[in-house]
């Protein structure tokens, strides 16, 4: 089987506007989560989200949406990062998996807010079109390979990652960029005050008094490459996507399955598709989305498929500091566990206060940690039901 | 790598739920682009149809029942891990965004809906499929231009890798009611009154377990892709079917029917394909993100020897589309 190597990765959250910005306030660490500005949060149980950093929408070109905004940007940084020469390439052996956005509302509120005082010249961005920042990243950079949007909720990011590695193995491309871009809407976040999921506070993922979610937006893009392209064209600095998982076992839209199997079944297929044990893993990047059901859900998968070992694995979830990043939130948490894992400095859960007891888990509390991790996994969990676990390896090499 | 057949067929369409009473629209000069209410019903065991569904998950969830009840996969607990689900949609969830949105605005910020807003989501009825059916495997939504034929594409590639077994591909697509403006929303281009709306969902499964099962096999996807930045003349059109033909061994000649949406037949496509009847399918059930899958069924029953007398050896499915994308897919007997 073609082993998939990540090459390239591009990051913009609320703690910075690239990879090294992020990263490093990510690992000192800092909490990005603070008081909505982009609109009146009033009438909601929370104020709170993790927006992205000030300035950076003024930047963004006005013709296009604002998650196509966040998509090119850090689809660029991916593609430096990675080095890749698309002038040398045949490009119908490059392709996009990118996710849907839930952001791509904001446009359409704001043309629904001018119908509602009279009259609207539609502009092409108020279009309803989830799949645009796929077709802008492949028309921007010449890609003409396989293209596809993924749609499953805030599991979108991973699923189109795991989509695109089956697109590697396969061999019909040998570059895919894949990822996902989302920013916050106040439909979302009028629909997670419907559910009484805000916490009115910043998140606290696996604390025994969580209150919900802290919503964020950003972009996490990677670059992911077949070994033989990525080894002939002399790639540096290569982390192995060594497996990935993806299921569905769902009873309901939105509540989960405490007993955990439903959650453990993806980091089981990822396990299977590494070939590797369960011991094997130092490191887990939890979904950890605060909420009082699906903490719980998730500890009780981790603790199904790691068992006894699972207080030996230390773990965190990174809501705690840019928010629940929406339909984009497993590709960019699955860019910091890239990050993790290349400088070996793993980044904690804060305002962790008190561990919920019923969890084994080994939080990684208040600071980085220092790790000699080989693999590190990365859950991502949607309404819905679709689920999805990476697992990456630190480069051998 | 297995190869990859079509066992099963779910057809919701405006003018009725098997593929039947969309040939006889071809013959009749029908056209109807609105599905009647109300959605037929899937007779699913009693917990699972005790679930509530908007009406596009209505749709999916009736077509993905008929698809799998007509391959006869048992999805029972040991054998739902081996089945999973890929939907193509272009306006799913729009209908309770839209509504949740004008809430938002019009009704005051302070709402309780909690039951709307899951139905925001456009991977609502490939999840209420896995929820009132049992499919454990991969869920996978895909939404733009050929959002089904990406489902089916992404379904063929999975089943081939080993990934899955049975894949419930295909397509469905809501039109919005005319009080909200989500028609407008949703492509400008295209007139309201020219959307069309239905689920169009295939069992496709790989050949060794349909074969292992001793059921009955439909249809074989011979090939399936997409091409981008294909220009909408009929001489760009006409090399990717040449290139595709070519690179699945198939002889033009052979290929029996087309089914085609966003093409416009013209002279030198027809003597392409000197044998093929074209059928422009979005014609007869209106413009859908859907119509991809509708033209895979139809291409399924038109090599079926069990469906048509004049069941051909080929059956060619194409459809141009926005963001100059052209998806082919080649059906054939499967006698293997």
């Amino acid at each position: 089987m073609t082993h998939t190597l990540i090459t390239g990765l591009g990051l913009i959250c609320s703690l910075g506007s690239s990879c090294q910005e992020s990263w490093r306030a990510i690992k000192e660490p800092q909490c990005g989560i603070s008081t909505i500005k982009q609109f009146d949060t009033s009438p909601f149980s929370s104020t709170l989200g993790a927006e992205l950093p000030a300035g950076l929408r003024a930047k963004f070109d006005s013709n296009k949406k604002e998650v196509d905004n966040l998509a090119i940007m850090a689809t660029q940084e991916a593609i430096h990062d990675s080095g890749l020469n698309f002038t040398k390439m045949d490009m119908r052996r490059v392709g996009v998996c990118f996710a849907g956005a839930s952001g791509e509302f904001v446009e359409v509120e704001n043309r629904i807010k001018k119908e509602n005082t009279g009259g609207a010249t539609v502009k092409k961005k108020e279009l309803h079109n989830p799949a645009s920042s796929t077709h802008l990243i492949a028309d921007t950079f010449g890609i003409l390979g396989r293209r596809a949007t993924v749609v499953t909720a805030c599991s979108s990011g991973l699923m189109a990652v795991g989509l695109a590695i089956e697109w590697i193995r396969s061999g019909v491309v040998d570059v895919v960029i894949t990822g996902g871009a989302d920013v916050i809407s106040q439909m979302v976040y009028a629909g997670f005050h419907s559910l009484h999921i805000l916490s009115p506070t910043p998140c606290a993922p696996f604390d025994l008094h969580r209150a919900g979610i802290s919503v964020g937006e950003g972009a996490g893009v990677v670059v992911i490459e077949s070994a033989e392209h990525a080894v002939r064209r002399g790639a540096n600095d290569i982390l192995e996507i060594a497996g990935h998982g993806a299921c569905c076992i769902s009873s309901h839209m939105t509540a989960p399955d405490l007993s955990g199997k439903a959650w453990a079944r993806p980091m089981e297929l990822a396990l299977l598709d590494a070939s590797i044990s369960p011991e094997s893993i130092g490191y887990i990047n939890t979904h950890g989305t605060a909420t009082e059901l699906s903490d719980r859900a998730e500890a009780a998968a981790m603790k199904k498929v790691f068992g006894k070992n699972l207080p030996q694995i230390p773990a965190s979830s990174i809501k705690s500091m840019i928010g629940h990043c929406l339909f984009a939130a497993g590709a960019i948490e699955m860019v910091v566990t890239a990050l993790s894992l290349k400088e070996g400095l793993f980044p904690p859960t804060l305002f962790l206060e008190n561990p919920d007891p019923e969890f084994e888990i080994n939080h990684i509390v208040n600071h980085s940690i220092s790790l000699d991790a080989e693999y590190a996994l990365c859950n991502s969990f949607g309404f819905g039901g679709s689920s999805a676990s990476v697992i990456l390896r630190r480069s051998t090499r | 790598m297995s190869k990859v057949v079509i066992t099963g067929l779910g057809i919701v369409s405006p003018v009725g739920c098997d593929a039947n009473s969309i040939e006889d629209c071809f013959a009749l000069q029908k056209r109807q682009f609105s599905v009647s209410d109300p959605i037929p019903k899937a007779p699913l065991p009693s917990e699972a149809g005790r679930i509530r569904l908007g009406r596009l998950s209505k749709m999916a969830v009736y077509a993905a029942w008929s698809a799998i009840a007509e391959s006869g996969f048992n999805l029972e607990e040991e054998s739902g891990n081996e089945a999973g689900v890929a939907l193509g949609s272009g306006t799913g969830g729009l209908r309770a965004s839209t509504e949740l949105v004008r809430k938002l605005f019009n009704d005051g910020l302070d709402f309780s809906a909690p039951a709307l807003f899951p139905d925001t989501v456009k991977n609502a009825p490939a999840s209420q499929v896995a929820i009132t059916m049992n499919t454990q495997g991969i869920n996978l939504t895909f939404s733009g231009p050929h959002s089904a034929m990406q489902a089916i594409n992404e379904s063929v590639l999975l089943i081939k890798s080993g990934k899955q077994t049975v894949m419930l591909a295909g397509g469905c697509e809501d039109i919005m009611p005319s009080e909200c403006t989500a028609t407008a929303i949703v492509n400008q281009e295209i007139e309201p009154n020219q959307n069309g709306e239905g689920a169009y969902v295939l069992c496709l499964e790989s050949e060794k377990s349909a074969r292992k099962r001793d059921t009955q096999v439909l249809a074989e996807v011979r090939t399936s892709t997409i091409y981008y930045g294909v220009n909408h003349i009929p001489s760009d059109i006409i090399r990717h079917i040449k290139a595709t033909l070519h690179e699945a061994a198939i002889p033009a000649d052979e290929v029996g029917k087309v089914f085609c949406y966003g093409i416009n037949p013209q002279p030198e496509l027809l003597s392409l394909l000197n044998n093929g009847a074209w059928k422009p399918v979005d014609e007869i059930l209106g413009i859908s993100e859907a119509l991809g899958a509708a033209c895979m069924v139809l291409g399924a029953n038109a090599v079926n020897v069990r469906f048509s007398k004049q069941a051909c050896k080929y059956a060619l499915i194409i459809g141009y589309s926005k963001q100059e994308s052209l998806a082919i897919a080649v059906l054939t007997q499967n006698k293997s």
